[in-house]
Formats: structure tokens, C-alpha cells, sequence
């Protein structure tokens, strides 16, 4: 989905931030632990509630997330919270996962399929999918009986469809 | 002749062998939002401008739906969708399809009704044709064109008279509602009807039932044959009005480029197309451009106005022998709002053209038919587009039809009248009597020459103004019955002008006939 133009800058800032100290994986925890604190309603509720001041929302802050997330993420939070910027913060977390997938070159797949796959199954269509993407691949599995047979994979924006129902509908276009 | 099972499952046996089932990969995207024929589409990163997309099953039994990418941007596509969008959701997928939008040309498509996608409307079944063409396309470059130097006859004297179209031009046709601008188009394609000319009718934004009135006009006028209709009616998608007339341009120029042959063997290379009206496909396109969020500049027409119809009218040509001859002709129409030529759209399309025929209503409700304005209208390719008979005979004409207005909004003031003014007076009500027609009759050139003749010489000074149409319709009979070897000679030899001996004869015939005509 869209994350727009806001998601993006912060999430460029944090990768930048989060790779020169190196510590990749923890920001990636201390983002969702920001996000899910954000995202509950009665934070959210608070946050959005005009009345409280700037200080007030801060403090609310400090009492849950100090102790959570390391200091920087920290900061994060409370620039978010001071530029009532908090609403983007699930944009910023999936971009970040985005870039930091980008940097280790990984993709992710999207696999539909109409009966559920085994791990072998899975492990034969990671290293396909690899090897046409020239990334690494992790497969996000999907069931869907309508396609029927075969298996469609999606990488980005890439869609890889080998079902039979795509097949039959080629079919019935040509002798149409 | 029995049809054998075994040979159509060996057709469909072919068929199947021929299916493509290679698994491709596609670039898809998800729709994010959609609604009045815009689809906001996320992901699509290859997508290119003006490419076709699909709505995969998205329309009327399960159809695909087709859309065109018209916005790229930084986090998603703009789409306009071409057909029904009312099963397009949210979530929806769309595929790209790496085309870019084309429509289907060639000789299969004339006498043909079709939408602005090439596609069939009339039921007369499929359209068989391989050949397609983008319907965006560079015009022509000045390398490749020559100067115009052959008529269009419309076969309305006012027009071929003092207002001649050469072919390759674009010549406006610009006037209030109800003056008779689609009339002056239909009687343009009549006139071509066992000509040397294929017509394009593009109607933009028009109700139904004016498309299908003109169609039955065509086809009883035997005209419908050597015409393709292609109709984006006021009930289908703006999107659909915006391309139409860049779709029936790429018609036409395939048409100019390469020639068609016609059923009956004819090989045609000569077009004129009627883009009916601009205004609409203005409007249609500010439509797309505000729903694609395009900033708004005067009367809310996006900034690109002016190319729209640049690169399209642009496209009208002349080409030279070296790249086949063949030529495009442009009658675009503009509707006014009460004679208000400063508009933006006029404007952008008057000074686009090579010209303008200007419609008024004042002129339609005084009975003078076609409402043609001489003195404002032009023709900037002027007397090259004549015939040399032609350019001979209406030499005089617009200048007279000049003074003779300039003295009759003199002449109300005072009766009293010195005779020579008088005389012009006479002479200019005379030439504009015999240059109101009826509709759907056009006039040969031949015939026009002789009338125009006659008229702007003084022979039916002494005709009562009232009986001016029956002189000159008794005239051209007359011509017809008794002189038809003369009437031939001028149509078969365009470039010749009329030789002394032939004026005198003329002179004498007309002589001939006015005896007749008093008795």
C-alpha cells in the first residue's frame, strides 16, 4: 500500500541512523514495540485529544516507552509525538522493513496456492523464485482454492501467475 | 455445403496447439481508490505512459476491463478506465499488459460504426482487420509533406465558392448551436459519395440519437459507404470521448499513409475527417484532468489544452509523392457560447487552423442557409484549393458580398439611392440568394461554376430576388439536358480555366435559357 512521501523520509532517516550503529534488528524491534504503543486506542485517543498539551503527551510517553526501546528510538517517538507526526508510524515501520530488506536483498513472496504446500514444496519454490529475482527469498504462503490448481507468486510488484485458472481464461480468449 | 465435425475439431485442435501457456511474469499493482472512471492503482512500477492496463474479470460477465496509465507518479499510477468501472473495488488488481493503446485500421473499417476503441457498434459483426495503429502518434514532419494544391469539394457553393478547402487543411468550422455546423460536415460527406475520398465522422459527447439520425442521413444519401463513424457518445466514460478523436485520426492516417482499398477495388490514399465538436472533447478532457488532480488553469481546463488539439489537428497532412501522395483533411467543429469567439477553446483552435467558417444565428434566422459568415470567414490556404474554373468565376464573389453588406446596413438609413449603388445592392442580394442551398443537396463543382457564373455576371440582375432560385435551378437543368458535353468538360479538366470561347458559349446558352425562362 501507498505509505506516502512522510513514511518514507523518516524511515530513510532511521535505516541511515540505524546502520551506521549497526544495530539493524533492534530498531526493527523498537519499531513495532513504538508502533503497537501508538496504535493502542487509548493512546491514540490521548494523543489526538487537543486539550492535553505537548508535555502532557510527552510525559504519557516517558512513563510507557522509556523503559522499552532504546534511547534513540526514544527520540523517535517523542519528535513524532512533538511533530504530530505519530499516525505515520506504521508507514515508517513497514518502509524500514522495506529498506533493510533492500540492503540484505531480500524479497518477499507472496505465494497462493490451491492446496497447502510442504516444506519441501516450499524450499523448491524459494530457490525458483531466487533464482529468477536474483534475491533471497522469504515466502509468505497463501491458500485459495478458486485458482484451482498450479500457484501464483507475487514478488513486488512482479506476479508470476502458473494457475489453471489463468490458463483456462487464456484459453477461452483464444477461441473466442 | 455441410459443415464436418472432423474439420472443426482440427480447427480447434490447431488453436489449442497455438496456445501460448509459457508462464509470464506481469507487473501488477492493486487499485487504492476509484470512482467517476479513475482508478488510483498502487505498485505498477514498469508501467509507461499511456499504456494499457487490465482490470482482470472486472467487467460486465466477467470481462476484462481496460484502463490507461496517464499519471505516473512517486507512489502510484493514475488510471483512466475505458468501460464500466462499477465492479472495480478497492483491492482490485490490474495487470499491465505492455501495450501501448492502439486501435484497429484499414479498409474493413469503412462504412463502419465504431467506439472510440475501434470496436463494432453497429451489429453488423465482428471487424476483420490485423492491422492496428497507436493512437498517439508524431505528425508528420515537414520533410515528408508538400503544399496543398487540390480541392475538397464540399459541394456547398458558399464554402467552395469564397471559402475553398484544400486537402491537408484544417479548416474550423466555428458557430452557436443550431446553425448548421454538423449539417456543413454531413453535406462535406455526401458530396464524396463516388468520389476519390474516404470520411471519418468522429462524434464527441453527442446524444445517441444524433449519432444514429447522421448515420440513417449517410446511409440514405448512399453515403455511409465510403465513411467510418466513430462515436464516443455523452453516456460513455470521459476517458473514452478524450481518445476518440485520436482514435479516428489514426483511422484517417492510415488512410493517408498507405491507402485502403474498398470493397468495390477502388484504392483510396485521400481522407477528410469531422471532429464533432471539440468543445466536448475540451470538456471531457478537463473532466479526466480534474479527477487526475491536474492543476486547473482558465475556465478550469488543465494548462495542456492548447497541445491537446495542437497534436491532433497537427496531424491533418499533405504528403508528398515520395511518401505515397496521400492526404488528411481536419474539419474540426467548435461550439460558441452566444457568438463568444474569445473563449479559451475558440481561440486555442481558430489560431491552430488554417482557417475558419464562421456560422451565425442572425443569418440562419433571416433564411439565409448555410449561415455561412463570408466576410469573417477564411480559408488561409485560399485559391490554391480551387479548381482553375472555380477560382475564375468567384473571383469577384467575396468582395462584392462585401460591399454589398457594407452598403445595405448603409442603405437603411436613406432612400434615396444613386443608381450605381443601387446596382451593387441588387447584385449582392442576387449572389447571396443563389448562395443559400438546402440541406443534403449538394452541388457538383461543374454545376457551381456555371451558377456562380451567371450570378456574379449580372445575367439575373433583372430576376426578381425571390425567383433568383428558381433561375438558377432552371439554369443548371437546362445545362444538364441540353449542354451535358459542357458541364463534362470543366469537371474532367480542374487545372484548365474556362477559355474565351467557352465563356462566350456559356454566355450564349445562358442567353438560351433566360428566353425560355421569361416565357
Amino acid at each position: 500500500m501507498p505509505t506516502g512521501s512522510a513514511g518514507r523520509r523518516y524511515a530513510q532517516a532511521v535505516f541511515e541512523v540505524a546502520k551506521a550503529s549497526n544495530q539493524l534488528d533492534e530498531w526493527a524491534k523498537d519499531l513495532e514495540t513504538i508502533q503497537q504503543v501508538l496504535e493502542t486506542p487509548e493512546i491514540s485517543r490521548r494523543l489526538e485529544n487537543p486539550k492535553l498539551t505537548r508535555e502532557n503527551k510527552i510525559s504519557l510517553l516517558n512513563g510507557i516507552l522509556k523503559d522499552e526501546v532504546s534511547q534513540p528510538a526514544f527520540n523517535l517517538a517523542t519528535l513524532l509525538v512533538n511533530r504530530s507526526r505519530y499516525m505515520y508510524i506504521g508507514a515508517i515501520a513497514s518502509e524500514y522493513k522495506l529498506l533493510v530488506n533492500q540492503l540484505r536483498g531480500i524479497a518477499v513472496a507472496e505465494v497462493t496456492t490451491a492446496v497447502p504446500i510442504d516444506e519441501a514444496e516450499e524450499a523448491l519454490i524459494r530457490q525458483k523464485l531466487s533464482e529468477i529475482t536474483g534475491k533471497q527469498i522469504v515466502i509468505t504462503k497463501k491458500v485459495d482454492p478458486s485458482i484451482i490448481g498450479g500457484l501464483v507468486a507475487r514478488v513486488g510488484d512482479t506476479l508470476i501467475d502458473g494457475s489453471v485458472t489463468s490458463r483456462l481464461q487464456t484459453l477461452r480468449k483464444t477461441l473466442a | 455445403m455441410a459443415v464436418r465435425a472432423d474439420e472443426i475439431s482440427s480447427i480447434i485442435r490447431k488453436q489449442l496447439e497455438g496456445l501460448d501457456s509459457s508462464i509470464k511474469q506481469v507487473d501488477v499493482g492493486t487499485v487504492v481508490e476509484v470512482g467517476d472512471g479513475i482508478a488510483r492503482v498502487y505498485g505498477l512500477a514498469g508501467v509507461k505512459s499511456s499504456e494499457l492496463v487490465e482490470f482482470p474479470g472486472k467487467g460486465p460477465n466477467g470481462t476484462d476491463v481496460l484502463g490507461m496509465a496517464l499519471n505516473l507518479e512517486e507512489d502510484t499510477v493514475g488510471v483512466i478506465i475505458m468501460g464500466p468501472y462499477t465492479h472495480i473495488e478497492e483491492g482490485s488488481m490490474v495487470r499491465s499488459t505492455g501495450r501501448i493503446i492502439s486501435v484497429p485500421v484499414g479498409g474493413a473499417l469503412v462504412g463502419r460504426v465504431v467506439n472510440a476503441l475501434g470496436q463494432p457498434i453497429d451489429g453488423k459483426g465482428e471487424i476483420k482487420t490485423d492491422k492496428t495503429r497507436f493512437i498517439e502518434r508524431v505528425a508528420p514532419g515537414v520533410i515528408t509533406r508538400k503544399s496543398v494544391d487540390t480541392p475538397v469539394q464540399t459541394g456547398i457553393k458558399v464554402i467552395d465558392g469564397t471559402i475553398p478547402i484544400g486537402r491537408g487543411q484544417r479548416e474550423l468550422i466555428i458557430g452557436d448551436r443550431q446553425t448548421g455546423k454538423t449539417a456543413i460536415a454531413i453535406d462535406t460527406i455526401i458530396n464524396q459519395t463516388g468520389g476519390d475520398m474516404i470520411c471519418i465522422y468522429v462524434a464527441i459527447g453527442q446524444k445517441q440519437a444524433q449519432v444514429a439520425q447522421v448515420a440513417g442521413a449517410l446511409e440514405r444519401a448512399g453515403a455511409l459507404a465510403h465513411t467510418i463513424i466513430v462515436s464516443a457518445s455523452a453516456s460513455d466514460p470521459s476517458p473514452l470521448r478524450y481518445i476518440a478523436p485520436y482514435a479516428g485520426c489514426s483511422m484517417g492516417e492510415e488512410i493517408m499513409e498507405n491507402g485502403v482499398t474498398l470493397a468495390d477495388g477502388r484504392f483510396i490514399k485521400d481522407a477528410v475527417i469531422i471532429y464533432d465538436d471539440l468543445s466536448k472533447h475540451a470538456n471531457a478532457y478537463r473532466e479526466v484532468s480534474l479527477l487526475l488532480r491536474r492543476p486547473a488553469g482558465r475556465e478550469a481546463y488543465p494548462g495542456d489544452v492548447f497541445y491537446l488539439h495542437s497534436r491532433l489537428l497537427e496531424r491533418a497532412a499533405r504528403l508528398n509523392e515520395d511518401n505515397g501522395g496521400g492526404s488528411l483533411t481536419a474539419l474540426p467543429i467548435i461550439e460558441t457560447q452566444a457568438n463568444d469567439v474569445s473563449a479559451y477553446i475558440p481561440t486555442n483552435v481558430i489560431s491552430i487552423t488554417d482557417g475558419q467558417i464562421f456560422l451565425e444565428t442572425d443569418l440562419f434566422n433571416a433564411g439565409i442557409r448555410p449561415a455561412v459568415n463570408p466576410g469573417i470567414s477564411v480559408s488561409r490556404v485560399g485559391g490554391a484549393a480551387q479548381t482553375a474554373p472555380m477560382k475564375q468565376v468567384a473571383g469577384g464573389i467575396k468582395l462584392a458580398l462585401a460591399q454589398y453588406r457594407e452598403l445595405a446596413a448603409f442603405a437603411q438609413f436613406g432612400s434615396d439611392l444613386d443608381a450605381a449603388t443601387k446596382r451593387q445592392l441588387d447584385r449582392g442580394g442576387r449572389i447571396t440568394e443563389s448562395l443559400k442551398q438546402p440541406q443534403y443537396s449538394p452541388i457538383p463543382v461543374e454545376k457551381q461554376v456555371i451558377s456562380l457564373y451567371a450570378v456574379n455576371n449580372g445575367f439575373a440582375d433583372d430576376v426578381p430576388i425571390n425567383k433568383v432560385k428558381e433561375f438558377e435551378n432552371g439554369l443548371l437543368k437546362f445545362m444538364e439536358d441540353v449542354y451535358p458535353a459542357f458541364l463534362t468538360d470543366i469537371h474532367d479538366n480542374p487545372r484548365k480555366k474556362l477559355s474565351n470561347e467557352q465563356i462566350d458559349q456559356l454566355k450564349k446558352y445562358i442567353g438560351e435559357f433566360k428566353q425560355g425562362f421569361r416565357a
